[in-house]
């Protein structure tokens, strides 16, 4: 499938819910809101065959966190965006979508904070189990001591 | 003995870096594994924010040693995106030529850990004795064994000439030849075969649903190649063919890196022949403006995947990167159920494992159980200290 | 030694000690066992495009007698849990019973009557038999999972290989047998007759040809050598049932696996190509079979043990059950037909 034809069955399914841009041949940026993120990616995995996710990136942008899900189908790689508040950082599950999922989400966790619900395996995967509770290394405000 | 768990690492002679699986065993057979990982973890992602982009290519070079250039060139790349370089064609070339000879070294690397972990040391011991041809080669090129540093934003560093140019040709006929007598050596050497026949099964459904990469995926028939579906660095114009098996076990994976190598000597043997003149790089300003770049590179491992996001100023916002080894954990879980106890060292060692790539923090705490961390430089006054309190006279 | 008088008596233990302690006793099989890992790991190098040990002494000939010393100056640790009592005595019962056992090979022409007697063959390879089970005690005892997973491993290959091994050194005693009554065979289980027939009818040596390969095979799995070697597997289990064995207590082991190896290539020498003692040669007034018979010993055990060192680089390890299958599906049965061409031969050459 080109990225017009993606495009245009995109907004067809989804309307405003979801909004598309082109980056570049082959890079295509889809934003939705975090209500919506398992609907359009289940409907991503079953009809247009967006099987694969390769990572989940995790944003510090001040007052929310983004969180990008890399997915590709071979061919183009689509990154659905969304975005949680600072304050509220929750974010549901997609490992019962694609299982393949679980260890970014746990990874998510450790190093942002966020909390994901319905997580399979909530336990620490990076971070080492005497590490203090509540600091997390990927946000902005966590300094790394260049010396002491 | 019903029902006892057994760790494996974090140190243990099966495994080549650290990491702890823990096994739940009946007899000689496993039951569960679970996987605890961690113990690499440098905080590599935290450090490229404070670094700029040309450092940062010196960090993502040594996220990993047996595929540094897998680490590199997509994190150039992603630069070279945001800042809408036209990176010159010989630079290309030779970003692929240094690709291909890496992918070379790590799966010989993988054939000798392979025949080591079943016990088969001859094959150890043959096929890095011809490793070291390849890596003279990289020497040739850069001037390093690992961690080549021949990536920088706009194109390469070193230019290649034709001196050598005729040597790493005959360097390939030669490791062409040598690679033939694996193929038959793996194809028919009844030990080796009985080891891995039917050892750590992927169905195909399984590789789809946990997202496994790489010669893991292929060998279980998913066709992905980031080469030929996303291509880079000109692969698009470089004729070579992406190997599969539908056997879905260990000597799946074994058969499809063994000819994934046949195919790596075709590029090289292309490239070298075809190599375009011109520039090796463009100059590339300091600063890169606002944006976000996602780029993928096959590394011997499977499919690498970086995001970069930049905000105008000369250090990144965030770089995400996503080592194949970390994709194909879920997978090697799975083809761990239901072995033999023999069969573990083979079947985390079938992934290619290179955990350091997987991983990205370390913390000292000395015997007071006070929590430092350290800079470099305390490390190093600390050791000169040592050192000398400890000098036999 | 019948109404010796005391200067005779005091001859014959100091002959026996001599026998027993310098040559061809502890001294001498502990410089020729080293000497025989020191050639083992030279071919299994060389076979792999390596050196191997260079070093020590000229050519690193003295590399496993460093590799001894340096052990037996290692710390020793004895695990909190471990049976400290077994965990102790154990390398001294597997060397004594390795020691023990070549003893009874009649190496030279200098014999002594207690070493050399019909059966010595069933005792030698008894005798044989018993490091493998103290390896197990050994891995029992040390209360660790590896060394218990070892330890079974040890006791499942034994069921392997034993029987194979025991029958096929038997063909060929039986073929050296002699008629009894004129009708019904009473097979030689003594090595020195077994050599002694084989020196007069070389001709017989080939045909003893399965019976030798099932017997090194089955050597290289009691020695647990590859592709035999799943008790120790490194990448597995870390070392198998001497996991938690240092210093001291694992150079006497390491020591005994050598001299099991001199052992079992000797035993396997003298029954199949046969054996080493030769009638008196003379030079002059002086007996040179001695030296003869020393020359021929070392070059078979070390042709035997070439034998092994090729299997050993050839292969690689195979999984227990894999072993097992192997030993009955395909050794058991070749040693048995050995017996039976033994016997045939036995009826048709009547000799």
């Amino acid at each position: 499938m080109t990225e017009t034809e993606l495009q245009a069955r995109i907004t067809e399914r989804w309307g405003a819910k979801a909004a598309f841009t082109l980056a570049r041949p082959r890079r295509v940026f889809v934003s939705v809101a975090v209500g919506e993120l398992k609907p359009v990616m289940r409907w991503l995995k079953s009809d247009l065959g967006f099987y694969h996710i390769s990572t989940i990136t995790g944003l510090d942008s001040g007052e929310n966190f983004e969180v990008l899900y890399h997915l590709h189908d071979g061919t183009i790689e689509l990154t659905l965006r969304t975005a949680v508040p600072r304050a509220n950082p929750h974010i549901p599950t997609v490992t019962d979508i694609i299982p393949g999922a679980i260890l970014y989400e746990r990874e998510l966790q450790d190093m942002f904070g966020l909390v994901v619900d319905d997580i399979p395996d909530p336990r620490r995967y990076v971070l080492p189990e005497d590490w203090p509770q509540g600091v997390y290394p990927l946000r902005k405000d966590y300094k790394v001591n260049a010396g002491n | 003995m019903p029902g006892i768990r057994i760790p494996i690492g974090p140190q243990h002679p099966a495994l080549k870096e650290p990491e702890s699986f823990t096994f739940e065993l009946d007899g000689e057979q496993v039951i569960n594994a679970e996987v605890r990982m961690g113990y690499a973890h440098r905080g590599i992602e935290k450090g490229f924010e404070d670094r700029t982009f040309i450092q940062g290519i010196y960090l993502a070079e040594r996220i990993c040693g047996i595929c540094s250039t897998s680490h590199t060139t997509p994190f150039v790349l992603n630069a070279e995106e945001l800042l809408k370089l036209e990176v010159p064609r010989r630079a290309q070339y030779i970003r692929a030529l240094t690709g291909e000879l890496e992918r070379v070294h790590s799966h010989l690397l993988w054939l000798g850990v392979a025949g080591h972990e079943v016990g088969f040391d001859s094959l150890f011991m043959y096929t890095w004795r011809d490793r070291e041809h390849v890596q003279d080669m990289l020497e040739v090129i850069s001037g390093n064994r690992v961690h080549y540093g021949i990536n920088t934003i706009g194109g390469v560093r070193r230019d290649i000439s034709t001196e050598q140019i005729g040597r790493l040709k005959e360097m390939n006929k030669l490791a062409l030849a040598r690679t033939e007598y694996y193929i038959r050596l793996c194809t028919a050497e009844p030990t080796f075969i009985s080891r891995i026949k039917d050892v750590g099964r992927l169905s195909k459904q399984d590789a789809l649903d946990l997202c496994a990469v790489g010669p893991m995926a292929r060998a279980s028939g998913v066709k992905r190649d980031v080469r030929k579906d996303d291509p880079y660095c000109c692969y698009d114009e470089m004729p070579f063919d992406v190997i599969t098996a539908d056997t879905c076990d260990i000597l799946g994976r074994a058969v499809v890196r063994v000819f994934e190598l046949i195919q790596c000597y075709k590029l090289i043997d292309f490239i070298l022949a075809n190599l375009p003149e011109g520039d090796i790089k463009i100059r590339a300003p300091r600063r890169i403006p606002p944006g976000e770049a996602i780029n993928r590179y096959e590394a011997p491992r499977g499919e690498n995947i970086h995001f970069m996001k930049s905000n105008g100023t000369d250090k990144p916002d965030r770089v995400k990167v996503r080592a194949p080894t970390y994709a194909n954990i879920p997978a090697t879980l799975v083809t761990l159920k239901n072995c033999f106890v023999a069969d573990i060292p083979i079947i985390v060692a079938a992934i290619d494992p290179c955990f350091c790539c997987a991983d990205r923090m370390i913390r000292l705490s000395d015997r007071k159980g006070r929590d430092d961390r350290w800079s470099w430089g305390q490390l190093q006054h600390y050791s000169r200290e040592w050192l000398a309190r400890n000098r036999r006279a | 030694m019948a109404g010796a008088e005391p200067e005779g008596m005091t001859v014959e233990v100091v002959k026996v000690l001599g026998y027993l302690f310098v040559f061809p006793g502890v001294v001498f099989l502990f410089a020729y066992a080293t000497f025989a890992e020191w050639f083992d790991r030279k071919v299994y190098a060389r076979l792999q495009n390596r050196i191997g040990p260079l070093h020590t002494g000229s050519g690193g000939i003295l590399q496993p007698v460093a590799d001894f010393i340096k052990l037996m100056s290692k710390e020793d640790i004895v695990p909190a849990q471990a049976d400290k009592g077994l965990f102790n005595a154990l390398p001294l019962f597997s060397l004594a019973s390795a020691l023990a056992a070549f003893i009874m090979i009649p190496v030279f022409r200098v014999s002594l009557p207690y070493t050399s007697f019909p059966g010595d063959l069933i005792v030698v390879v008894y005798l044989l038999s018993i490091p493998t089970i103290v390896y197990f005690l050994a891995g029992w005892s040390s209360t660790n999972y590896y060394a218990m997973v070892g330890a079974f491993r040890n006791l499942t290959q034994l069921f392997g290989y034993e029987v194979p091994l025991f029958l096929a050194l038997l063909a060929p005693a039986m073929l050296a047998g002699s008629w009894a009554n004129g009708t019904w065979l009473s097979a030689n289980w003594q090595i020195s007759e077994v050599g002694k027939f084989y020196m007069a009818h070389p001709y017989l040596i080939p045909v003893n040809i399965i019976g030798f390969v099932v017997a090194l095979i089955a050597l290289q799995a009691k020695l647990e050598r590859v592709p035999f070697d799943a008790p120790e597997a490194e990448t597995e289990i870390v070392a198998g049932a001497l996991t938690e064995y240092s210093g001291k207590k694992l150079a006497l082991f390491r020591l005994t696996v050598d001299i099991e190896m001199v052992t079992g290539s000797a035993l396997i020498a003298a029954v199949f190509l046969g054996g080493f003692v030769l009638a008196p040669v003379h030079l002059g007034t002086i007996d040179l079979s001695s030296l003869f018979s020393l020359l021929l010993f070392v070059a078979k055990t070390l042709f035997v043990i070439a034998l092994l060192s090729l299997g050993k680089a050839l292969m690689g390890r195979l999984r227990i059950d894999q072993t097992v299958a192997f030993s009955w599906r395909w050794l058991a049965p070749a040693a048995l037909l050995q017996i039976l061409i033994s016997i045939v031969l036995k009826g048709i050459l009547k000799v």
